[in-house]
């Protein structure tokens, strides 16, 4: 949560009221008109395409599902910052990266129906598929942007994490080798106050997840997660200095997922009705970008409805692509894991193909 | 043409969800994503969304029913009569599982707990988990377990071999019916057993004089204004009181620690019969509320209890617990504790009986009630004064008066 001493050093320029800090308007007056309505459109989509995916699961069509609603600003501001040859490591919870990364709708829908096609981007996607074990494509980024900077190629690595991955053995061995062999990866880390049910104050000793970036050698950037700006501007800089060959930045985006870790849990049992309340009232990310596209005069309420319209049609399509596919079939378990089965899978497997013919 | 929308597997590996209650009617017009049941986990409760829009045709379950996953929670009679059932749940098993499932009857599986060791050597030993009677914990499979079993085969088939010995009863003869506990219920079981197995009980009876209570509430009962108050009301009002005298009664024993926490503020928890079980909702700063106030909160808290709209957080954080029996008679009871509480308050009938006041016999309201405590931190002197302190508000409500600040 944000004590009063950790806001000290948040960047924000876009604040929960709608209103621009002084740097903020600085940074808006740079970005072009395109740019501002973009971090709406996107933000809007993924946030109709969440809620919707929520439902899809109570209706049993896509299995276990991670909600990302209050989480649009860290993961559309900070992937609208890349440019298509960089390498994305995601989460699980990171659709709007990977919608923003060119991965179809239908695609994300597949991943969730256990379908391999869920993982696999269209043709020149640098996208990862999620990374369920915690904190494991971290070193991976780091490995991609070494390779990056062994070939001399331009292109930078991100890995996505929460606040929890930060406990783990792999986001420490990351840091330390991408401060040694100064990579250009970015670590954004969105830090949503609770790894499941765990919150932050049981998870770190240290206040916050980017002091540890000095540790390691390079630096360590908190920003306010809920603003898209601030998100977008930081994300660029770490970028600059990555592709400049000045090394790896530890982002913390300081934000709030409004909903339950995945579709099988209920944060009622463990966050304080106040707390939520606080967040998704006061400092909604989509909301408060809203407001200051319509003090802007760049936003009206019938543009509003007729991008939703747009949006509910988008993934009303991406719904019946992906659900025109065949279930996946059990068979698949074996074909994609492991590139070489051990005997014991090779006898499951046979087993399977026995028991049901090997379709579903 | 009607849509079968079958239970899906809202958690990660549920097999199982205990029907909360149905947000629609049979016949009523529903639209797409529109919730129509609420369906309750060993984790959550959540709502199920229609996946089209149209009429429902059937509800094939009832309130506090145990559905398997996969089966047919209910039927929609669909505007577009072109899909004859929604896409299957990814990863689940399509016709052939299904017409293996309905044409073998088997509707549940059945959980078997076993050690994964314990599991080996029932491999080993050519013995079928699901054919063993678990005596460990929960029910789980020891190691013994399978031996028993095992060397009980051996037996047997010895028996056909031979044509003697153990005649197995006859396969026909299953005059029972086996029912899983519902989540609600197993979620008690485990409580109370932790209670009664890891705190030393005792229980103190007293009889108390009620006549003030009785005569007290007939006077205020004429106030036409404000909810009606109900004895359990007032008696949660006068515990409250008579906890900020004994404020060693309002802790909870914290079992790692050794220690006891001391609450301020007197959270009550009021058992509560409903159908699906004793539930405990509880009533937060009972010591600054009026009884008006807590007649009404006590309420609706039964009524939610009662239709199973009882949210976790509803029951959650008591300090103390009150068990009202007396709505169904009885005259004594040895109340289990709710931990990490130490103490519970049966409260039982207020009944005429014959009782010798000042020398005479007459009748008088009486009412038992029987206070359980956990003795390693309360003795039963404790419960005495308790129980006595208790009993000078029972007798004498305006007493109250004194407490005023």
């Amino acid at each position: 949560m944000l004590t009063d001493q950790r806001q000290e050093n948040l960047v924000q320029y876009l604040l929960p009221d709608g209103t621009l800090s002084g740097r903020g308007m600085e940074i808006w007056t740079r970005l072009n008109r395109e740019t501002k309505l973009r971090f709406y459109r996107e933000m809007t989509l993924v946030r109709m395409f969440d809620r919707r995916a929520i439902l899809l699961q109570r209706q049993g069509r896509i299995g276990t599902y991670a909600p990302l609603e209050g989480q649009e600003a860290t993961q559309i501001g900070s992937a609208m910052a890349l440019k298509e040859e960089d390498w994305i490591f995601p989460s699980y919870r990171e659709h709007g990266v990977a919608m923003i990364a060119g991965m179809p709708i239908a695609n994300i829908l597949l991943y969730w129906m256990g379908r391999v096609e869920g993982c696999k981007p269209p043709e020149g996607v640098r996208l990862l598929p999620p990374s369920v074990p915690i904190a494991t494509q971290i070193p991976h980024a780091v490995g991609a942007a070494w390779a990056a900077k062994l070939r001399r190629e331009s292109s930078v690595a991100v890995a996505y994490f929460g606040d929890g991955a930060t406990s783990e053995g792999d986001f420490h061995e990351a840091c330390n080798f991408a401060g040694v062999f100064r990579v250009p990866v970015i670590l954004f880390c969105q830090n949503n106050g609770y790894a499941i049910s765990v919150p932050f104050s049981r998870q770190s000793a240290s206040e916050t997840v980017a002091e540890r970036a000095a540790a390691y050698g390079f630096p360590g950037v908190r920003v306010d997660g809920n603003d898209v700006l601030a998100v977008y501007d930081v994300m660029t800089e770490a970028v600059k200095r990555a592709r400049s060959g000045q090394g790896p930045t530890l982002i913390e985006a300081v934000t709030y997922r409004k909903g339950s870790h995945t579709t099988a849990d209920d944060a009622k049992r463990y966050r304080p009705d106040a707390e939520v309340a606080e967040w998704v009232q006061k400092k909604d990310p989509l909301k408060r970008y809203i407001h200051l596209l319509r003090a802007e005069g760049l936003l009206n309420e019938a543009e509003e409805k007729e991008w939703e319209q747009e949006c509910k049609r988008r993934i009303d399509e991406a719904i019946r692509e992906a659900e025109s596919r065949p279930p996946a079939p059990p068979t698949h378990l074996f074909a994609h894991v492991y590139a070489q089965l051990s005997p014991n899978e090779r006898r499951q497997q046979k087993q399977l193909e026995q028991d049901k013919g090997g379709v579903g | 043409m009607s849509v079968a929308f079958r239970l899906p597997d809202i958690g990660e590996g549920v097999a199982e969800a205990e029907v909360v209650r149905w947000l629609v009617a049979e016949g009523e017009e529903v639209e797409e994503n529109q919730p129509v049941i609420e369906v309750q986990t060993d984790k959550a409760v959540v709502e199920l969304p229609a996946p089209a829009a149209g009429r429902i045709a059937s509800l094939c379950w009832k309130i506090g029913d145990v559905v398997p996953v996969g089966e047919v929670l209910y039927r929609l009679a669909g505007q577009e009569e072109e899909k004859p059932d929604p896409p299957p749940t990814p990863g689940a098993s399509g016709g052939d599982e299904k017409n293996l499932r309905e044409a073998t009857g088997a509707k549940k599986r059945k959980r078997v707990l076993a050690a994964p060791s314990t599991r080996r050597l029932a491999r080993d030993l050519g013995v079928d988990l699901l054919q063993v009677e678990g005596t460990g914990v929960h029910g789980r499979v020891t190691d013994d377990d399978v031996r028993k079993a095992a060397r009980s085969n051996q037996l047997l088939s010895a028996g056909e071999d031979g044509q003697t010995g153990i005649v197995d009863a006859p396969s026909h003869a299953r005059e029972w019916v086996e029912e899983p506990l519902i989540p609600t219920r197993r979620k008690i079981a485990d409580r109370l057993l932790f209670s009664v197995t890891r705190k030393p009980h005792a229980t103190h009876f007293d009889e108390l004089a009620a006549d003030g209570l009785v005569e007290w509430r007939k006077n205020r009962l004429h106030d036409p204004e404000g909810p009606r108050l109900t004895y359990m009301a007032i008696l949660a009002k006068l515990v409250a009181v008579t906890l900020k005298h004994h404020p060693h009664f309002n802790v909870h024993f914290l079992e790692d620690e050794q220690k006891v926490r001391r609450f301020s503020s007197v959270s009550l928890g009021i058992a509560t019969d409903t159908p699906r079980g004793l539930l405990v909702p509880v009533i937060h700063q009972v010591e600054r509320k009026s009884m008006e106030r807590i007649a009404e909160e006590l309420g609706q808290l039964t009524e939610w209890a009662r239709e199973g709209k009882l949210l976790p957080k509803h029951m959650k954080g008591s300090t103390f617990t009150i068990s009202n029996a007396g709505a169904l008679g009885g005259s004594w009871a040895t109340p289990i504790i709710n931990p990490p509480e130490v103490a519970i308050l049966a409260i039982h009938p207020i009944e005429q009986k014959p009782v010798v006041r000042e020398g005479v016999l007459t009748a008088g309201w009486q009412m038992n009630v029987s206070l359980s405590f956990d003795h390693r931190v309360l003795d039963g002197a404790d419960a005495i004064r308790f129980t006595k302190t208790l009993g000078e508000y029972v007798s004498d409500p305006g007493r109250l008066v004194k407490e005023l600040v």
